[in-house]
């Protein structure tokens, strides 16, 4: 959808809600959005700096995701959530500052139907509930500046069409659902611009997005949110590749006293004799070591069908987060094997959700 | 498995966390005997069709759960992070400190929801729920009049039960 149509969108949502807000203020708090017009539709924002130096790459400084995210309530039954993402607004690598990577997109654009108390229906593009990790993906929320490929590489960030998501009480803890069918290829046609490996210059690198499919998955969150345990299962085509791809993916979550582990792992089968089998799993630890502080270490695993050798990755980081919606983060990462998907080298980056 | 209308149902819970607040819940209708201290979650004159058992209570002040039974919004209030009735009806009910939340809701507003609104006091917790079908808050139990309607009931431990007298004295 073009820019401008984009903000019409918003200025016609703004003057129609409007006229519905309630009379209860409520003060600014970072990370919890700006009420434009009352609860009624909410506006936020999340912007990501990085800063990278790596190995066989041009050293490079992006604003890497600038993001408008709005959502608002459309009657006691429907709400409507988007968010527009510019990428690589600006880049300055060893070729100078540079703007024509940009790519403003639809990241999400749905609208939700409250079926019923704990079930709704979502039509519209959102992201794919494969893992915790892309459920959750923004700079700001997430402790290390490069992302695991097991979170990414196997299936589309995004997905397009209907989407069915609840939770329900399982004695104290509760199970949450969505179960999803796509059709990206004919629903929207701007998916296909953003690399199964983005800013990184390999080859293949072919674009990261589903012609059709469908999936679901089923989490186990207990009390207190402390522990996640999630399975996610998927059968779809990607864009210019062959052969329909069967994904199980499994994701582990535990949290205590601001300690954080937490991992996922895919396997990913190719229906074609010939197709390769793609497979991946890391492990991450969050230790608070004061301050806003957490040390940061990470190793993943991965296979990716279209190049030969599996990859071993490590990074071990620093992040600050005084706050939760505020991130400033150092990591070196040291990779064996399949270099090339991650290079070795240093990354760091600052991002706040507004 | 959830009791639309429940008489009177009472569950425990052992512990939460390190400091361990031992609450009692009790989940009735309006009519039910009231205890004279602890903190009585309240709706407005038209009560939610909804049942206010805990797994229900957690999730509406989660925003797990936006709408009741019949498709009415249901919208939670809470009181200032810093109130010692916040911070206990946090624990019993959400297994978290309110400070606790911030993360949890940071997540939450990556996907277009936020958290409930904070009104500043128990008598503006008492007129918002009033006039707002849907309103569903808590406050101290004596605090309570005939502007609102309780549908729940948490026991508190004694020395936040002392709190509460005092706050009523």
């Amino acid at each position: 959808m073009p820019p401008r149509l984009s903000v019409l969108l918003a200025r016609g949502l703004s003057a129609t809600l409007l006229l519905a807000a309630p009379a209860l203020a409520e003060s600014y708090e970072l990370g919890q959005g700006y009420p434009i017009a009352g609860p009624k539709l909410i506006a936020s924002a999340y912007v990501s700096l990085r800063a990278d130096h790596l190995q066989g790459e041009n050293s490079r400084f992006a604003a890497q995701d600038v993001s408008l995210l709005l959502h608002g309530d459309l009657g006691p039954l429907w709400h409507f959530f988007s968010e527009i993402e510019l990428s690589n607004a600006l880049v300055y690598s060893g070729d100078g500052v540079k703007t024509t990577d940009a790519d403003l997109d639809f990241e999400r654009l749905y609208l939700d139907h409250n079926l019923s108390t704990r079930t709704a229906l979502r039509l519209g593009k959102f992201l794919t509930p494969v893992g915790r990790w892309n459920l959750i993906h923004a700079d700001p929320l997430v402790w290390t500046v490069s992302r695991p490929l097991t979170t990414t590489v196997a299936f589309a960030r995004n997905a397009s069409g209907a989407q069915i998501l609840g939770s329900w009480p399982w004695d104290e803890a509760s199970l949450n659902f969505s179960a999803y069918l796509d059709a990206s290829a004919r629903l929207d046609p701007s998916e296909g611009q953003e690399k199964t490996f983005p800013d990184l210059s390999l080859r293949p690198n072919p674009p990261n997005s589903f012609r059709e499919g469908g999936g679901a998955r089923l989490a186990y969150r207990n009390f207190d949110d402390s522990v996640e345990i999630g399975l996610s299962l998927a059968r779809y085509t990607l864009k210019d590749l062959p052969g329909s791809k069967s994904l199980l993916g499994a994701d582990l979550f535990y949290s205590h006293n601001n300690l954080e582990l937490s991992g996922e792992s895919i396997y990913r089968q190719d229906d074609r004799p010939e197709g390769r089998t793609e497979w991946g799993a890391f492990l991450q630890l969050a230790l608070p070591i004061g301050g806003g502080f957490h040390a940061i270490a990470e190793h993943e695993r991965y296979q990716a069908a279209l190049f030969p050798r599996p990859l071993d990755s490590t990074s071990l980081g620093l992040t600050w987060r005084p706050r939760p919606p505020l991130s400033v983060k150092l990591e070196r990462r040291v990779s064996r094997g399949e270099e090339a998907l991650a290079p070795s080298g240093w990354l760091c980056s600052f991002a706040i959700l507004l | 498995m959830f009791l639309r209308h429940p008489a009177v149902t009472v569950l425990s819970r052992s512990s939460i966390g390190r400091d361990c607040l031992i609450l009692a819940f009790v989940v009735g209708t309006a009519g039910g005997a009231p205890a004279e201290d602890g903190i009585a979650v309240i709706t407005g004159p038209i009560r939610p069709a909804i049942a206010f058992n805990r797994a229900n209570l957690q999730d509406i002040f989660l925003k797990r759960i936006q709408v009741d039974d019949d498709g009415h919004p249901l919208q939670a209030l809470n009181l200032p992070a810093d109130d010692p009735l916040r911070e206990a009806f946090s624990i019993e009910v959400l297994g978290r400190r309110p400070g606790a939340m911030q993360r949890y809701w940071t997540e939450q507003y990556f996907h277009g929801v936020s958290p409930p609104f904070v009104v500043r006091s128990p008598e503006a917790m008492v007129r918002y729920v009033a006039e707002t079908r849907g309103a569903v808050g808590y406050l101290p139990q004596c605090q309570v009049d005939a502007r609102v309607q309780v549908v729940a009931h948490l026991s508190v431990p004694a020395d936040l039960a002392s709190r509460l007298r005092h706050v009523c004295e």
